[in-house]
């Protein structure tokens, strides 16, 4: 796997209207990249709410959005959402649908888990959280999709 | 493109509607979104939804003819975000 250094890019997510720059750059870019519509829709909309819990749940951050290939020819768009915010105690907890500290769904953590075709979180309680997410285009190759 | 925050927007627009002795029918919803909506976990629930306007209509038993095709009310593939 390769990453594109002339696709690389970070954007804020600090308030609102970072928000829809956010599904705006991410739209784009998979329209550019020839990601189909429900491949295009299934990742704004991950990206919509992963920015979101960065900013109401993390306080704030940012988000690095990264090209890659991979040896089928596939290309795959990464989004890396970062704080520096409270972290979240317990990983499967927060990844359980409808569960919210915020009197949210609960949906956005999971929901966004099951739209994207790799996902990982990392935090450390006191420091801040990533969330990686990947999308592919093309047809699934493991079925999944 | 509809996520957590947005449905809930919608959830609560239906609701409104509801106490007014109104019904709200959201149409036009793009079938790559109702897709996601659904992989997402989110089923929207009290919101009545339609493919067009007329057969909106004729839940209410207004018949809508169409002299033209309207594909403004049914969900094109506009890149909306
Ligand atoms: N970046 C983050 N920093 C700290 N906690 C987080 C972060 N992202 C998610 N969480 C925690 O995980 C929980 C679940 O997140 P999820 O997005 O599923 O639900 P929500 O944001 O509360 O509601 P919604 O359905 O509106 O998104 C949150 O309530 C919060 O406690
Ligand atoms: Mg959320």
């Amino acid at each position: 796997m390769s990453t594109d250094e002339r696709t690389s890019f970070r954007l804020p997510v600090r308030n609102d209207a970072d928000l829809m720059t956010v599904r705006q750059r991410v739209r784009g870019l998979s329209q550019e990249q020839g990601f189909g519509l429900v491949q295009q829709t299934k990742l704004v909309t991950a990206a919509s709410e992963l920015a979101r819990n960065t900013l109401i749940h993390g306080g704030g951050g940012s988000v690095t959005v990264e090209l890659s290939t991979d040896g089928d020819g596939r290309t795959g768009i990464t989004l890396v959402f970062s704080d520096e915010g409270p972290g979240i105690p317990d990983i499967a907890l927060a990844l359980r649908d409808g569960y919210s500290t915020a009197g949210g769904l609960g949906m956005g953590l999971s929901g966004s888990k099951r739209l994207v075709d790799d996902f990982e979180v990392e935090t450390t309680p006191g420091e801040g959280t990533a969330v990686t997410a990947t999308l592919w285009s093309g047809p699934p190759l493991n079925g999944r999709r | 493109m509809v996520d957590s925050f947005l449905a809930r927007v919608l959830a609560e627009l239906a609701a409104g509607a509801r106490l007014l002795a109104a019904q709200a029918v959201l149409v036009g919803m793009r079938p790559s979104v109702a897709i996601t909506l659904v992989e997402l976990g989110l089923a929207l629930p009290g919101l009545d939804t339609a493919r067009t306007v007329s057969e909106a209509a004729a839940r209410f038993g207004i018949e809508i003819r169409d002299t033209a095709p309207r594909t403004a009310a049914r969900g094109t593939d506009w890149n909306e975000t």
